[in-house]
């Protein structure tokens, strides 16, 4: 399971632009769901790819799933030419996208999230329309299940 | 709404955020005890 709060602040601390999406958005807006890793949005730009690259060094990235010993790096010019990488680290599974089905990458989900004070800081994390229109675009069983729920959130915040 | 509870949403929209990302993990913490009781208790068989 993922350590959020070294796994939040490592990316806070390290200037990544990031937009928290999936399961852990999903609780933070109030959902009973449990999930086990966390998915960001990252932004792109040449030096937030550095930034990325530079704060996840220390933590052993690796690609979640695959046999041990491959030559894989995860820096800046990996960063680069991939776009979503589901990882491993020393603080548990993290799902890095530059792209999500139903929400494009960073700059276009930006003006759908919320701050919110997770951990000692500002945490960028989508909204609750946004969510559901990512999940519902996700189309996976478990999004399928997710959605009621989500939806009665929705309903339950504009009582 | 069908096939939701309510209640448990309604109480956990009274906590903040930072509360209900901390009742994940603590379950989280809660599901992996379970799994690893139920693999000793497989293994003991």
């Amino acid at each position: 399971m993922t350590d959020y709060q070294k796994a939040l602040q490592t990316l806070r601390d390290g200037q990544v632009r990031f937009i928290v999406i999936g399961g852990v958005a999903a609780t933070a807006h109030g959902s009973t769901q449990l999930t086990n890793d966390l998915d960001v949005v990252y932004a792109r730009s040449t030096e937030d790819i550095a930034h990325l690259a530079a704060a996840l060094a220390p933590h052993s990235p690796y690609l979640r799933g695959v046999p041990a010993g491959l030559p894989f790096k995860f820096d800046a010019p990996t960063i680069k030419r991939g776009l979503n990488f589901t990882l491993d680290t020393d603080f548990g599974p993290l799902d890095l996208l530059g792209e999500v089905t139903g929400g494009g990458g960073y700059d276009v989900l930006l003006p759908h999230t919320v701050s919110l004070d997770l951990f000692g800081g500002p945490c960028l994390c989508v909204d609750l329309p946004m969510l559901i229109r990512l999940k519902r675009a996700a189309g996976r069983p478990k999004d399928i299940l997710a959605l009621a729920e989500l939806e009665a959130l929705l309903a339950a915040s504009n009582e | 709404m069908r096939d939701v509870d309510m209640t448990l949403l309604r109480r956990n929209l009274k906590l903040t955020p930072q509360q209900r990302i901390d009742q994940l993990a603590e379950m989280q913490r809660f599901a992996a005890a379970l799994a690893e009781a139920g693999r000793k208790a497989r293994a003991r068989r």
